[in-house]
């Protein structure tokens, strides 16, 4: 027995080695079956078995249609001549016609090759199970599950049209009335049976309102009605107003609904499915008759829109077929740029506003290092200054004291005097506030305060500016000559920083005279305002000392660079940054008439300002 | 009373010290700058009180100025800043006193008090001195001559010596010397001539 079993295999790898390229199948259909129903069905099929079988044949043979075909003639003559000689691994019949042939074909030719039989209804299979060497696929009763769809989905259908060969005699549809039954007490029925293309359109026209037409078109035979399923929904679509259903996925997106469908290609999965099993040696008495594939649910989208049906009351695993691609799907690529195309646009405002921030950021950190040097500076020139304001506080306080010395005096007397002792409070009083006149100037001089730039008369600024420098002009034994314009435009300016420039380019005024070699007959230092021709506002400080001694101007204003024995460098540095941030310029020139001249220039206050 | 003489071009403080100065008693003039002072004829007695920072002409730039006409009044410098080097300065110009502002009254009346002092003395001195050259110039050239060497006392032989004379002579000189100048002896003499100019004619500053 396990020999035999083993022989078996080899003969059975052998044969498979061996006749691989030879699987050969044999189809029959009839003429006048419904075209791409049949084209779809052997394109599936043919891929099915090319799957497996690389060099599997189908072999197609279109018996004529014979409407009234007798028993006798189930097997033409010319079929078996030109078969003749040939040999097929299974014959595949489309319909219950070409089953009969393909059984007699194949008992007189063939005896021991397979039939595979599709689309056969449980009566038929019944009656066929005695037939060796046959298996075959049960048709689904789509009929009951589709009517059943139709009162579901239209509920308030009042007729119910059907198209198909015959109520009574149709092949693949034998259960027609028993379907019918329970719902001919909620509609009635419009039978439209057998009749041909030409006769339905007017018939079709005549459907009285709430009507649903159920198209069955014919299966591979009785085509003489109509010409195909797939012309006649054509036909039919534009000239009925009832929605049409079907059982066959050919006439979705002819302008039928859809409904319960089988598909050819299902059909051929099917078949293809129980060949390979009989081509690899399962006997078919052990496949036998198996049930068809499930149905789909397919709807065709446009249809039911014009049915007036809504998609979302669809049952449970509908497929929706021919929807218009939403935006998204339409326009996946473009939606897509365009989305890429306004993050990466937010994105970069993003960035720029984040380089906005920074940049000011840094601006305002700058105007901050300049304020604070500007603030060093001052309190550098406050050191220079030292002497001159000693002097300016002490001589109100050493009047005080003598005053109040005087008062303790005259108080000691028999009979003070009142007069003079008020006189005394009052020079007194008059001192004081002198005095913290000059704290309070100081104090201004010297505030940590990175002001925000105001609108300001020049010349008011460079007279406060001289009466800082007025001690110490004297001290030093220098005249301080102010030429100030009347009718200055006012400039946008931080005051105190102006002052600043001023009081810094006096300064080294007074230093330059007084290192120079040969010490000038007069000591001078002249400031002068004047409306320049830009419309804006010149200061200049000019003195009467050496000159710029051969330096060129550009240098002075490098940070640290110094001809003083104790400068640090940055006076005229920080007066040029301060002249930049008010939009002006600080030059150095070396006028004609000798000296050094430095040239501050200060834009004006915009005219639209009023 | 004593006289002061007030230079500040500060004009506050400069009321406030001569209304101080006046209160204390003294009779104070005031001027605003040196040039002011120099331009009223100078004073005799009294002291200047000068501020040493002014414009045109600085409190030291006055003091030379004085001190070469020969006026010898006493000066108490003030000064809103003074260094070392101005204050020495002064002081070698022969200043009383270099005081910074402010100044108490204490101080000030100090400085003052001894500046007057010593101007008086001065004053004194010059006087005695023009009283003793005034003697001195009632001796002949030969008498001065004699009278020197008494004073730094010579015997009469040793003075004989010395000139190229006789004793007698010498002698003869002696009794006009202590006739003209009312003396009695050759201590007197040189008490007299203590102080004054070693070689006739000359004459040497105060220390």
């Amino acid at each position: 027995m396990a020999r035999l079993l083993l022989l078996a295999a080899l003969g059975s790898a052998a044969h498979a080695a061996h006749c691989a390229p030879r699987v050969r199948i044999l189809m029959l259909m009839s003429g006048g079956s419904a075209r791409p129903w049949v084209t779809e069905f052997s394109e599936i099929l043919r891929g099915e078995l090319l799957r497996k079988h690389p060099h599997a044949d189908l072999h197609v043979e279109v018996l004529a249609p014979r409407p009234h075909a007798s028993r006798g003639e189930v097997l033409p003559q010319w079929l078996v001549d030109k078969n003749a000689g040939l040999a097929y691994d299974a014959i595949v019949p489309l319909g219950p016609e070409e089953l009969a042939a393909a059984l007699a074909l194949r008992d007189r030719m063939w005896p021991r090759t397979p039939v595979v039989a599709p689309g056969l209804d449980p009566a038929q299979a019944a009656a066929l199970a005695h037939v060796p060497h046959l298996t075959g696929l049960l048709n689904r009763d789509l009929v009951a599950s589709n009517l059943a769809l139709i009162f579901s989905l239209l509920p308030s259908t009042r007729h119910i049209a059907v198209i198909s060969t015959s109520l009574d005699s149709d092949p693949i549809r034998p259960n027609w009335r028993t379907a019918l039954r329970p719902w001919l007490r909620r509609a009635d029925l419009v039978d439209l049976s057998g009749l041909d293309a030409d006769q339905l359109p007017a018939r079709l026209q005549q459907l009285p309102p709430a009507t649903v037409v159920y198209f069955a078109p014919p299966g591979t035979r009785h085509a003489s009605a109509v010409a195909t399923a797939h012309d006649l929904a054509l036909a039919m679509a534009p000239v009925a107003q009832a929605p049409i259903f079907s059982d066959v996925t050919t006439v979705i997106g002819s302008g039928a609904v859809g409904g319960w469908v089988i598909s050819p290609a299902a059909i051929a999965r099917d078949v293809a499915a129980q060949l390979h099993r009989l081509l690899e040696g399962e006997p078919s008495a052990h496949i036998g008759f198996e049930p068809h594939s499930a149905p789909r649910l397919q709807f065709d989208w446009r249809a039911l829109r014009r049915a007036g049906i809504d998609p979302d009351a669809l049952p449970p695993g509908s497929e929706l077929l021919f929807r218009p691609p939403g935006l998204w799907e339409a326009y996946r690529g473009t939606v897509l740029a365009a989305v890429a195309v306004v993050l990466l646009q937010s994105a970069m405002i993003g960035v720029l506003l984040l380089e906005r921030r920074r940049r000011k950021k840094a601006e305002q950190q700058a105007h901050r290092h300049l304020a604070e040097l500007a603030r060093l500076d001052r309190i550098g020139a406050i050191g220079a200054l030292s002497a001159a304001l000693a002097h300016e506080i002490n001589q109100p306080l050493g009047a005080i004291l003598c005053n109040a010395e005087t008062a303790e005096l005259l108080l000691d007397t028999p009979h003070p005097p009142h007069d003079q002792l008020r006189e005394l409070l009052a020079a007194i009083r008059e001192d004081d506030q002198r005095a913290a006149a000059v704290l309070s100037r100081l104090r201004a001089w010297i505030a940590d305060n990175a002001s925000t730039p105001q609108r300001i008369a020049p010349n008011p600024l460079i007279a406060q500016a001289a009466r800082i420098l007025h001690v110490e002009m004297r001290r030093r034994d220098a005249e301080l000559v102010l030429d100030l314009a009347d009718g200055l435009p006012d400039v946008m300016a931080d005051g105190v920083q102006i002052q600043q420039v001023a009081l810094n380019l006096v300064l080294n005024a007074l230093d330059a005279m007084e290192q120079a070699s040969t010490a000038p007959a007069r000591r001078s230092v002249t400031i002068r305002t004047w409306r320049n021709g830009s419309g804006g506002v010149d200061i200049c400080v000019s003195d009467t000392g050496p000159g710029l001694a051969g330096i060129a101007p550009e240098r002075l204003f490098e940070p640290f660079f110094s001809t003083k024995p104790h400068g640090l460098g940055i006076g005229l540095s920080i007066s040029r940054s301060i002249a930049e941030r008010h939009g002006g310029v600080l030059k150095a020139e070396t006028p004609a008439h000798g000296g050094a001249l430095f040239r501050l220039t200060l834009p004006a206050v915009a005219a639209a300002a009023p | 009373m004593a006289a002061v003489y007030l230079i500040d071009d500060e004009a506050r403080t400069r009321t406030a010290l001569a209304r101080l100065l006046r209160t204390l008693g003294y009779t104070v003039q005031e001027y605003d700058s040196a040039i002011d002072f120099l331009a009223a004829p100078l004073p005799e007695s009294g002291c200047i009180v000068l501020d040493v920072h002014m414009p045109a002409l600085s409190g030291l730039d006055l003091q030379e100025r004085l001190s070469a006409q020969g006026c010898r009044l006493p000066i108490v410098f003030l000064t809103g800043q003074g260094d070392i080097r101005m204050s020495v300065r002064a002081i070698k110009g022969g200043a009383e006193d270099f005081l910074t502002k402010p100044v108490s009254r204490e101080v000030l009346t100090d400085a003052i008090g001894r500046a007057l002092e010593r101007g008086a003395r001065d004053l004194a001195d010059t006087q005695a001195r023009q009283a003793r050259n005034e003697r001195l110039a009632r001796l002949s050239g030969r008498e001065r001559e004699v009278a020197f060497l008494l004073a730094q006392g010579r015997l009469n032989k040793q003075v004989a010596a010395e000139l190229g004379t006789t004793e007698r002579t010498v002698k003869a000189h002696r009794s006009s010397i202590m006739a003209k100048l009312e003396i009695r002896s050759a201590a007197e003499l040189a008490r007299l001539l203590d102080g004054a100019a070693s070689a006739p004619g000359q004459e040497t500053r105060h220390p």
